[in-house]
C-alpha cells in the first residue's frame, strides 16, 4: 500500500497493545510473545492511551488471551509503522491502528523478533 | 527401584555414557547426577556431564500432534481474520520433520502464523532458531544470538536437510555452551 493511502501516523510517544490470541504465540521460557504474533506485512493493535487492556481483550471472541505493549516510536525504528486506521469489524473502536511492516522481506523475521523482545507484558495469556 | 549414579572423576567420560544421557525437556542445565530408570546402571561417577547428543524418542510424535492440531484450526483462529493453515504447508512441515535425524535436538514450538504458514521455534539458553515453512519447498530461517551479535536470516530449500540439521544443532548446543 502506498504511504499516502494509509491513515495518519500514530505519534511516537504512544504505546500500542497487541493481543496474544493463541497459546503458541506465547513463549513461557521468555515470558514474552513469539515473533509470529507480529505478522508481515501488517497487523492490528490498539493505541493504549485511547483504550484499556480490558476493552481490547473484551473485543476478542476467545477467553484467556494475553496482552503485550510496545512503544510506537521504538517500533518505527524497526520499520513497523503504526497508522491510525479503523477496524472494519469494530468501527466504534477508535483506538485501533494497523501496524505496517515496511522492512525488506528478507529482513522481516529479524525485525519481528526484535519487536517481540521490545514488548512489555500487560497480561500473560491463560488459555 | 531406580539407582542414582553420580560422577566420581573429572576425567572425560566414556562416550557411551555421554551419548546415553537422557534428554529432559525444560531443564536449565545438565545435572551432575544420573537416574537410571531401568535399574541397569551399576557404575558411579563424580564430575561434569557433557552433552553430546539429544535422543528424544517423542520428538516426531510431539511435532505430528502439534501439526494435527494446527491443521484443524478454523478460519479466523487468531481472531484477526487469519486463513486456515494451508494443507500444503502442513504437508511440507511433515516432510521436514520426517527427514530429520532422531538425535537432532530438543522439541520445537510449533507456531501458527496469521499468513496461514507455520514456524518451528527453538529458544535455548539465549540462542534461537526459527524455521518458517514459507512454501511447500522453501524455508525462511532466523538464527539469533544477540549476545554474540548473530542476527542471520535467509531462505533455503526444504530439501536441504543438512541446513536444517545444522541450524537445529547450533541452537541445541547453547544448552551446554
Amino acid at each position: 500500500m502506498l504511504d499516502n493511502a494509509r491513515g495518519p501516523k500514530v505519534d511516537a510517544v504512544e504505546n500500542l497493545y497487541r493481543a496474544i490470541t493463541c497459546p503458541e504465540w506465547w513463549k513461557p521460557e521468555r515470558e514474552g510473545p513469539s515473533s509470529a504474533a507480529f505478522n508481515w506485512p501488517k497487523f492490528s493493535a490498539d493505541i493504549a492511551s485511547l483504550c484499556t487492556p480490558n476493552a481490547t481483550l473484551s473485543r476478542l471472541k476467545k477467553r484467556g488471551c494475553g496482552l503485550v505493549q510496545f512503544n510506537c516510536g521504538e517500533a518505527r525504528k524497526l520499520e513497523f509503522d503504526a497508522r491510525d486506521e479503523l477496524d472494519q469489524e469494530y468501527p466504534d473502536n477508535h483506538a485501533h491502528a494497523h501496524v505496517y511492516c515496511n522492512s525488506n522481506p528478507n529482513q522481516r523475521k529479524r525485525q519481528a523478533r526484535k519487536l517481540s523482545e521490545l514488548c512489555v507484558t500487560i497480561r500473560p495469556p491463560s488459555f | 527401584m531406580p539407582k542414582t549414579a553420580s560422577l566420581s572423576t573429572a576425567d572425560p567420560l566414556p562416550d557411551f555414557v555421554r551419548v546415553a544421557f537422557p534428554y529432559e525437556r525444560g531443564g536449565g542445565s545438565i545435572g551432575t547426577s544420573f537416574e537410571d530408570p531401568d535399574d541397569t546402571c551399576d557404575i558411579t561417577f563424580e564430575g561434569n556431564w557433557h552433552m553430546a547428543k539429544y535422543f528424544d524418542l517423542g520428538f516426531r510424535q510431539h511435532v505430528r500432534t502439534c501439526l494435527k492440531k494446527l491443521a484443524a484450526l478454523p478460519p479466523n483462529w487468531d481472531s484477526y481474520g487469519a486463513p486456515k493453515i494451508s494443507q500444503r504447508i502442513i504437508n511440507a512441515a511433515h516432510t521436514l520433520i520426517d527427514r530429520l535425524p532422531d538425535d537432532v535436538g530438543p522439541r520445537p514450538s510449533v507456531v501458527p502464523m496469521s499468513s496461514g504458514k507455520i514456524q518451528f521455534e527453538w529458544d535455548v539458553g539465549g540462542r534461537a532458531v526459527e524455521l518458517e515453512i514459507e512454501s511447500s519447498g522453501q524455508i525462511h530461517y532466523l538464527r539469533w544470538d544477540p549476545t554474540h551479535h548473530i542476527e542471520e536470516e535467509g531462505v533455503y530449500s526444504l530439501a536441504d536437510i543438512g541446513q536444517s540439521v545444522s541450524l537445529i544443532e547450533w541452537v541445541a548446543r547453547s544448552r551446554h555452551a
